[in-house]
């Protein structure tokens, strides 16, 4: 779905999901073509890790919205509890390159959701982590 | 199962293996908030492959009780 702005509250400059889908109630997947003025590339045209955890964090808020949308509730927003067993794998993609993500619920209660999630480009898996968020 | 639990749970949650007794109660041995609870309910699905919905967490109080509702269910 592209149309990924009825699921989380950011806006361009800092929106950082291009394109969300739904695969179950626990999994999705996301895509973002990292554009050449994206904030998070630093001088050299390479994302910045917390640019690949921002997008991670929206593409979980992105499924909780969707998944609260299906359950027949409004979206509202979240935030970010913790990130654990983070893993960087460098070198960071280029201005150019398209991020890849799939996501998967770990667990869940009330509001909080914990999701693991690992975002590749072209195969190769740049940032893996846990995180959870609360809405 | 029990020493396997005992084990994830004093590494996850940074206490000592002696502390996890099965009357003791687990949120205040582990020091569970709201956020770190949803760490406790995914090791379980992780490890053991028991899914604890919101509505059963009131009746797990102790050690025991988690110990039983994970046993009954693998």
């Amino acid at each position: 779905m592209r149309d990924i702005q009825s699921l989380i509250p950011q806006r361009p400059p800092i929106l950082m999901v291009e394109e969300y889908v739904f695969d179950d109630e626990n999994s999705c997947r996301s895509s973002l073509t990292i554009a050449e003025d994206n904030l998070f590339l630093d001088e050299s045209r390479h994302m910045a890790s917390e640019g690949i955890l921002e997008h991670i964090a929206q593409t979980a808020a992105a499924h909780i919205g969707y998944r609260r949308k299906l359950a027949g509730f409004a979206v509202n927003y979240g935030y970010i509890g913790d990130i654990k067993r983070c893993q960087i794998n460098e070198p960071m993609p280029l201005a150019g390159e398209q991020l890849t993500t799939a996501l998967h619920v770990v667990s869940q209660v009330e509001n909080i959701t914990m999701i693991s999630a690992e975002t590749s480009v072209n195969g190769r898996v740049v940032v893996s982590c846990r995180m959870k968020l609360a809405n | 199962m029990i020493e396997k639990m005992v084990s994830i749970l004093a590494s996850e949650f940074e206490v000592e293996e002696s502390v996890i007794t099965p009357e003791a109660n687990i949120k205040e041995t582990m020091h569970l908030d709201s956020l770190s609870l949803v760490d406790m309910v995914g090791m379980v699905q992780e490890e053991f492959g028991v899914t604890i919905p919101n509505a059963d967490l009131p009746s797990i109080k102790t050690f025991a009780d988690l110990y039983d509702y994970v046993y009954s269910r693998l």
